[in-house]
């Protein structure tokens, strides 16, 4: 089947479908990690609000939110490079030149800083937790019973969003491979866009070129259409002066005379 | 050459980075926070209304947020007093801290309404120059006041009230305002005392409503 695709299917073409796929898919894989990232972020924004403060703004956002995000963008750096000292990845071509020795030491600084957040982020999903019931019970309290969840259940959700917190930054180490092809399939995949869009370009202005050509030549047509009429009846009337002689002929129908 | 090049580059980084940090901050911070003021009338019968503003109060304390202001001051013979101040907060930037005050705050509302003692007249115009200087001593974005009260100003004999209102951009809220048994007898009355509130309020460039149903009390607190 691969023989017979590759007599029939030229290389570049081959090549492009080849990366066509590699796109897609770590374009799926990669929006994928964006969804864990948000869920990610909804966890330790609320409490970082006790870090950070709840009102203060920056650039027309909360501070808190940033400090989230900032956190979940520390992650997801520290995971490419651990996967680029692990060699897995091909990013950053230094990393991947060093020496074992530096490479071992590298994989275990970023690990231990992976393994930091993650637990600070565990830390901040149970904060959450705790803040979760402190608000539902102040609003009981202030809008007359609302019904808060047992104590009894509590432990399940704060064990769930404590366990999401401490396994999300790890599970984002794994970005690093799918955005390694999403990259280096992006070169092409950008290529083949850049020669659509200039392709349709031409196709553009080729239309316009012929579109004028015939404009032009249906308005010639138009003009003689309208100018046959006058230029017909001036032939006609015999022009005469004041003293009665011949006056001066149109010089086209003296041309046409002499021809 | 390129050793001085590098070290002057690398003077350079740390005061261009802090300029880049300080530049992101806003140089006019735009105020989001929102200023709450409410004044209770405890003139005669209207004290049996309190335990509706009670609900009023716990409802606006549920809805404001970290950073936000809320005072809650009594009418009386003359409210243009700090002393008429029932309970002040401005909430803590920390979610936990606020809801600790907005606790506190609930239980001072509570013991008042509890101990509550009916004053022989009412001093709304008092209470109202009380709440605007204490909501631009707040320095609040949104200043809001609400009146909880029939409207019906009673003052002592020499207490001077006829004071044009200063509130450009207060939002002011009667909220309640119940039809006293004269009102039934003549509604022009009724009309007459809220028109006179309404032009006094927007003569001093402020915004006048009046939120008798509760339910409409969400747009005006969240807004």
């Amino acid at each position: 089947m691969s023989k017979f695709l590759a007599k029939k299917m030229p290389p570049k073409k081959t090549l492009s479908s080849s990366s066509l796929t590699q796109f897609f898919i770590a374009g799926f894989v990669l929006a994928i990690a964006v969804g864990g990232a948000m869920i990610n972020f909804n966890l330790i924004a609320r409490p970082m609000q006790e870090m950070v403060g709840g009102s203060s703004m920056m650039m027309g956002y909360r501070v808190a939110n940033i400090a989230a995000l900032v956190i979940i963008l520390v992650e997801v750096a520290m995971g490419l490079f651990l996967m680029e000292s692990l060699r897995i990845t091909r990013l950053f071509p230094v990393i991947g030149a060093m020496k074992d020795t530096m490479r071992m030491k590298m994989i275990w600084i970023t690990f231990g800083i992976l393994l930091t957040l993650a637990s600070v982020e565990a830390g901040l999903a149970y904060m959450r937790e705790v803040l979760a019931q402190d608000d539902a019970a102040l609003r009981a309290s202030l809008l007359n019973g609302a019904a808060t969840m047992g104590v009894s259940e509590r432990w399940i959700t704060t064990a769930a969003q404590m366990g999401m917190g401490f396994i999300l930054p790890f599970a984002l180490v794994f970005v690093a491979i799918p955005l390694e092809s999403f990259i280096q399939a992006s070169r092409t995949v950008l290529g083949i866009l850049a020669v659509a869009s200039l392709r349709a370009l031409s196709f553009l202005f080729t239309m316009l070129a012929n579109m004028s050509g015939y404009i032009g030549r249906m308005l010639t047509s138009i003009y003689d259409l309208l100018i046959f009429l006058p230029l017909w009846i001036e032939q006609k009337i015999p022009q005469k002066d004041s003293k009665g002689k011949k006056a001066f002929q149109p010089l086209h129908t003296q041309n046409v005379k002499e021809a | 050459m390129n050793n001085a090049m590098n070290n002057l580059m690398k003077k350079m980084m740390l005061p261009l980075t802090i300029t880049l940090i300080a530049g992101c901050s806003q140089d006019v911070p735009i105020n989001t926070t929102k200023g709450v003021y409410m004044l209770l009338d405890t003139s005669g019968t209207y004290t049996e209304e309190l335990v509706k503003a009670q609900n009023i109060i716990n409802y606006t304390l549920a809805k404001l947020n970290p950073g936000d202001t809320f005072a809650v001051a009594r009418v009386d013979t003359a409210s243009f007093s700090e002393k008429d101040l029932i309970a002040k907060a401005t909430f803590d930037d920390k979610p936990s801290t606020a809801n600790r005050q907005k606790r506190q705050f609930k239980e001072k509302i509570d013991t008042f309404v509890k101990t509550v003692k009916p004053s022989s007249f009412t001093d709304i115009t008092g209470g109202i120059l009380q709440g605007v200087e204490f909501l631009n001593e707040a320095k609040v974005g949104k200043k809001t006041i609400l009146i909880f009260s029939d409207l019906k100003e009673e003052l002592k004999k020499g207490y001077v009230r006829d004071i044009a209102l200063q509130m450009p951009d207060y939002n002011v809220v009667a909220l309640n305002v119940t039809k006293l048994r004269s009102d039934n007898v003549d509604p022009r009355e009724y009309m007459d005392r809220l028109q006179m509130w309404e032009q006094r309020v927007e003569a001093g460039e402020g915004h006048w409503r009046v939120v008798n149903d509760m339910e409409r009390l969400e747009a005006v607190i969240t807004n």
